[in-house]
């Protein structure tokens, strides 16, 4: 698949691929039209109007030899040579923008697997053109897991075979062997993640791959196709539960990375409305929230019982000790 | 004259022009057909927006305002700016960055796509070459984030209110984990190392004037290590060494989360972590992400105060 052509560009876009292509020209000494527009992103048709434009309407000050002389030779693959008038001659400048946006998508996938050589390359290009230290300046992590499981499952994405693994699902709090279907691997929120069919929950699902314990490729294909726009881990949905946690302003951030559905705030007290995902992660949230924290269902109902619960529970457990009133399980 | 053909003449103009040019020098040399309007002011506002596009665009146009002695305001286009020249990425790096680009989705701060990297790419020639079939990944940049690394680059310091207090910084690295970002300096204010989360930055950041640097002495950086985090360890004073029993799977899941964890005793059913512990409420917390397949083992005092904190949690005043 090729990068995209676009024609659709507004006028800034298409001066700002004039300022780029015509420096890019000369100093290459021509090209095929046709190559020159793939390497800027624009339609050849477009790209040979805009040059032309160029050719007969930029002319700054008349008998200043200040025309763009644009020769495009239709017997030779539409090849294109231009001269300029001592103007038009630098390429622009990345400004910081772009140069982080740059950096930080190539640092994500440096040593990732199936990743070009040639991209550690481009990544300490760009780090000396700034002057910073390569090693550390910008870091991007995109998620934990074992680099061998994710490899395999990648694997599996390419070929199409159905995938067995030994999951330990957070919000179940469960161990169990899962059979999927594999459509895709991407990271989202900083973790990695396995978005397929699941044989046994007979529905699409997500797996976190740093809670994929061990995991095998079978030889069956995949019996399910993979959706043009395959469902993202974290989507909200309208249906989902609710909770509100009330927290004093100085502890907002104890959720800040949780699904938000709306906050409320004044001067000494956020309230927060939470999608809850499941039970075990409702739990979990329970009893790791500071003691300044108060927790009420959709209903309005204090959840502090049910933490107390959980805390009996992991005493008595865990720790073989009796805590508070005594508890139901 | 359309606005494409305008902005090109009006930039070979300024790059052309050994002076700078007022701007009744650039209508008049534009042979009046740039900027045709009767009214000064109408032709001034559309040469305004023409400069504030350029100027978007990243091309250095540069404005030496109205003088002392009464001389107009001026117009160049700088030969060489601040920002980043084009290192001479050879075609197989142009490649890779691409595919790098439009693998990892990047958005802004209202989930719109950011298409930076494609601009970027668009100036080096670098938007041929293959695409991926899907992307990756994601990532979210913002305005706050670039001007942090616009100091990492300058050599700059930053000022932003976090915890209700201004802090003044020198940043050495941007981190991006767990979603979120991170930017580690020098405090200036604290006279030592400090990270933070850049969504817990109260509003903007601002960059700070280089007298702030010169006034506070703040040395070179040096390098700066893989930033590890194990909030438990967070805080001054000598850590308590700590043991803690998890499950396999538990293990399985904080190993994979911090593969560098000191493992003191492993089987097929458990591990032992060391942990070295001066924040004891992360450590609560993190203990108790894990629910009751986690045990603190030692030191005896740290086992003591834990369970007293599930003690306290245990028997709630429960609000009606």
């Amino acid at each position: 698949m090729t990068g995209g052509k676009r024609s659709n560009l507004s006028d800034r876009e298409r001066v700002e691929v004039m300022l780029s292509v015509l420096p890019w020209l000369a100093a290459s000494g021509g090209a095929p039209l046709g190559v020159a527009a793939e390497k800027f992103g624009v339609d050849p048709q477009q790209l040979r109007d805009d040059l032309m434009t160029v050719f007969y309407d930029v002319e700054p000050e008349i008998g200043a030899d200040s025309m763009v002389e644009v020769f495009i030779d239709d017997d030779e693959d539409e090849f294109v040579t231009v001269r300029l008038p001592g103007s038009f001659d630098e390429p622009p400048d990345l400004d910081h923008t772009e140069a982080l946006a740059l950096l930080a998508a190539a640092s994500a996938l440096v040593g990732q697997p199936g990743t070009d050589l040639a991209l550690l390359p481009a990544v300490d290009k760009l780090h000396a053109a700034l002057g910073v230290d390569g090693a550390s300046a910008v870091q991007v992590d995109l998620g934990a897991g074992d680099p061998g499981i994710r490899s395999l499952l990648a694997e599996a994405v390419e070929s199409g075979h159905v995938v067995e693994f030994r999951y330990f699902s957070w919000n179940s709090d469960e161990v169990a062997n899962r059979r999927v279907d594999p459509w895709l691997i991407r990271s989202v929120g900083g973790h990695w993640y396995l978005t397929g069919w699941c044989h046994d929950r007979e529905a699409p699902r997500h797996f976190r791959l740093d809670r994929i314990l061990a995991a095998e490729v079978t030889g069956s294909t995949r019996s399910t196709e993979v959706p043009p726009e395959p469902p993202e881990p974290m989507q909200a949905h309208d249906a989902v539960p609710t909770i509100v946690v009330e927290l004093p302003v100085g502890e907002s951030w104890l959720v800040d990375s949780l699904p938000t559905r709306h906050i409320e705030e004044d001067d000494r007290t956020v309230r927060v409305t939470l999608e809850v995902r499941s039970e075990g992660w409702l739990d979990r949230l329970l009893v790791s929230l500071g003691d300044s924290a108060r927790v009420y269902d959709s209903d309005g109902t204090d959840l502090a019982e049910r933490r107390a619960a959980l805390a009996r529970r992991i005493l008595r457990n865990t720790y073989r000790r009796e805590g508070g009133a005594p508890d139901d399980r | 004259m359309d606005k494409f053909t305008r902005l090109l003449n009006l930039v070979g103009l300024l790059q052309q022009s050994p002076t700078a040019l007022t701007f009744a020098e650039i209508r008049e040399r534009l042979r009046g057909e740039a900027y045709p309007q009767r009214d000064p002011e109408s032709a001034r506002r559309a040469f305004e927006r023409d400069k504030a596009d350029l100027l978007d665009m990243g091309v250095p146009l540069t404005v030496i305002p109205e003088q002392l002695d009464g001389s107009t305001t001026t117009y160049t286009i700088e030969r060489r700016s601040r920002a980043v020249r084009d290192p001479g990425f050879s075609t197989e790096e142009l490649g890779a960055l691409h595919f790098a680009a439009a693998a990892m989705s990047l958005r802004g701060r209202d989930d719109a796509t950011l298409t930076d990297a494609r601009d970027g790419l668009r100036k080096l020639g670098g938007l041929g070459g293959e695409s991926p079939e899907r992307g990756v990944g994601e990532l979210r940049l913002d305005e706050n984030l670039t001007t942090a690394f616009t100091a990492i680059v300058e050599g700059g310091a930053i000022g932003f209110t976090h915890s209700d207090r201004t802090r003044m910084l020198r940043p050495h690295q941007i981190v991006a984990r767990h979603g979120h970002w991170y930017l580690h300096g020098f405090d200036l204010n604290a006279r030592a190392e400090r990270t933070f989360r850049l969504d817990r930055i109260e509003g903007a950041v601002l960059p700070l004037p280089e007298e702030v640097l010169e006034e506070a002495g703040a040395g070179d950086p040096g390098r700066v290590a893989s930033l590890r985090f194990r909030p438990w360890e967070f805080g001054t004073g000598e850590p308590l060494d700590a043991e803690v029993r998890l499950d396999a799977p538990a293990a399985a899941v904080a190993l994979a989360t911090d593969p560098g964890l000191e493992v003191l005793e492993e089987s097929g059913d458990h591990a032992v972590l060391g942990l070295a512990v001066r924040n004891r409420a992360a450590l609560w917390q993190w203990l108790l992400t894990f629910l009751d397949r986690a045990e603190l083992l030692a030191p005896p005092e740290l086992v003591e105060q834990f369970c007293a904190h599930l003690e306290g949690m245990s028997s709630p005043e429960v609000t009606p």
